[in-house]
C-alpha cells in the first residue's frame, strides 16, 4: 500500500440556490489503493467539506444508488477503485441525461416512473389459495428469467443511452429489461398487459441498438438483449396474428 | 409527459466530460457524442452504411432498368462503373456492407430466443450459426456466380 501519495478529485457542484449552473470544485486527498471512488467522496464529506452531496449507501454494489459519471463513463463509485486512475485525476460527475438536483444528486423521478409502468411484479390472474402451496419453478424455468432479475435500477444504463438522451419519452434500457423478466417467469400471467408499455414506439422500437446500456451494466443484466429478444418475440407474434390466426398462442 | 422534459433543470450531456450540461426541456445530444468512444463511432458508422447501400441500390434499379434499353446502353453504363471514383464508390460500399453484414451478425445472438433439447441455445452459439450461415450463403452466390453465367460478360 502507497502511503504519503495523494490523488486529486474533481466532483460537479451545483446548489440550485447559489448557482447558476453546475461548475467543478477540485480536492487534493490521500490515496491509497484499495481505496474506490465513494471512499475518496466520502473522505472528502468528512474531513474536506462538508457540502458535497451525493448518493449512496450499500457500498457493495447492491443498492444501485451511487452511480455518477467517473471519467466520462457511468459507474458505481462504490465499484471503481482509484487505483485504476491514479496517478491521474478522476472527474467525477452526476449521472448524464438526468435533471440535476445538487452537485451529484440526480432526479430520477423519471425513471420510477417508467419502471412502475412495466409493472415489475407477479401479476395472476386469479391467486391460488395459501393451502394449495408455493408456485413452484424448475431450474430451467429460473434460468429464462434470472439474468434480467439482477438489475439493481442504477440507472447506468439510462446515463449510457444516447436515444434516451435525445427522445426523454423511451422507456429505456432496465425498464424493458425488467419487463421481460417478468414477462418470462412461469408464475407470470401479466405478459399482454405488460406489452401494452413494451412494444411501441416509446418502448422496444425506440431503441437503434446502440449497446451502450450493456457495457456499462454492472450486474451483466444485458438489457440490449432484453429489447432484441422482445422485438423478435413481438415481430413473430405479428406474424401468427396477422398471417397464421391458427398459431396463434 | 417525462420528468426530463417537464422539468426545467440542468441535465448533463452524454458522453462529454468534464462538466457539460444543457437546460433539461432542451435536446439533450451534443453533435460530438459519438467520438467519446470507440463503440459509439463504430454505431455511427453502421448507420451511415445505410447511406452506401441505398445508393446502390438505387444504381442496382438504375442498372437493371438499362437492360430494357439495349445492349448499347446498358454496356456504356457498365464502363463507366470502371472509373475511378465509381470505383471508389464500390469499395466503400463494400466496406460499408461488410461492416453492416459483421456488426449485425455479433449483434444477431442477442435476438433470438432459442431451445434445444430442453436448454437455452446460448448467444454465442447463436453467433456462431449467424457466422456459418453468411460463409455457406455467399460461397453458393460466389459458386453461381463463377459457374453459373455465361462466362463471357464483364
Ligand atoms: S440494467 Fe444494469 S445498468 Fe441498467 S439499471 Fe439495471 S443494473 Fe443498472
Ligand atoms: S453504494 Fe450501493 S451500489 Fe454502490
Amino acid at each position: 500500500m502507497a502511503s504519503g501519495e495523494s490523488i486529486t478529485l474533481t466532483a460537479t457542484r451545483y446548489s440550485p440556490e447559489a448557482d447558476v449552473e453546475p461548475w467543478l470544485q477540485s480536492y487534493v486527498i490521500p490515496y491509497r489503493e484499495d481505496m474506490v471512488v465513494l471512499d475518496a467522496l466520502n473522505y472528502i464529506k468528512s474531513y474536506v467539506d462538508g457540502t458535497l452531496s451525493f448518493r449512496w449507501s450499500c457500498r457493495m454494489g447492491i443498492c444501485g444508488s451511487c452511480g455518477m459519471t467517473v471519467n466520462g463513463t457511468p459507474t458505481l463509485t462504490c465499484a471503481s477503485f482509484l487505483r485504476d486512475f491514479f496517478p491521474g485525476e478522476i472527474v467525477v460527475e452526476p449521472l448524464a441525461n438526468f435533471p440535476l438536483v445538487r452537485d451529484l444528486v440526480i432526479d430520477m423521478s423519471d425513471f420510477m416512473h417508467k419502471l412502475g409502468m412495466v409493472k415489475p411484479w407477479i401479476i395472476r390472474d386469479r391467486d391460488k389459495p395459501v393451502t394449495e402451496g408455493e408456485y413452484r419453478q424448475t431450474p430451467a424455468q429460473l434460468e429464462e428469467y434470472q439474468q434480467y432479475s439482477q438489475c439493481i435500477n442504477c440507472m447506468l444504463c439510462y446515463a449510457a443511452c444516447p436515444v434516451y438522451a435525445m427522445e426523454p419519452e423511451f422507456l429505456g434500457p432496465a425498464a424493458i429489461a425488467l419487463g421481460r423478466r417478468y414477462n418470462l417467469d412461469s408464475r407470470d400471467e401479466g405478459a399482454l398487459d405488460r406489452l401494452k408499455v413494451l412494444a411501441t414506439s416509446d418502448g422496444i422500437w425506440d431503441c437503434t441498438f446502440v449497446g451502450e446500456c450493456s457495457v456499462v451494466c454492472p450486474k451483466n443484466v444485458d438489457p440490449a438483449k432484453a429489447i432484441q429478444q422482445t422485438k423478435v418475440d413481438t415481430t413473430i407474434d405479428w406474424y401468427k396474428q396477422h398471417l397464421l390466426p391458427w398459431m396463434r398462442r | 409527459m417525462s420528468q426530463i422534459q417537464a422539468n426545467s433543470a440542468w441535465v448533463r450531456n452524454i458522453a462529454v466530460s468534464p462538466n457539460r450540461y444543457h437546460r433539461a426541456d432542451e435536446p439533450g445530444l451534443v453533435p460530438t457524442w459519438w467520438r467519446a468512444n470507440r463503440r459509439f463511432a463504430l454505431y455511427m458508422l453502421r448507420e451511415l452504411a445505410s447511406v452506401f447501400l441505398a445508393v446502390w441500390s438505387l444504381r442496382l434499379l438504375r442498372q437493371l432498368n438499362l437492360l430494357r434499353q439495349g445492349e448499347e446502353a446498358y454496356d456504356t453504363f457498365v464502363a463507366k462503373q470502371r472509373r475511378l471514383p465509381w470505383l471508389l464508390f464500390h469499395i466503400s460500399a463494400f466496406s460499408f456492407a461488410l461492416l453492416h453484414s459483421v456488426t449485425f451478425l455479433i449483434a444477431a445472438g442477442k435476438g433470438p430466443t432459442l431451445h434445444f433439447m430442453g436448454r437455452k441455445v446460448s448467444e454465442r452459439t447463436i453467433t456462431a450459426g449467424a457466422f456459418a450461415g453468411w460463409a455457406i450463403a455467399s460461397l453458393a452466390v460466389l459458386l453461381a456466380l463463377l459457374f453459373g453465367g455465361r462466362g463471357e460478360d464483364t
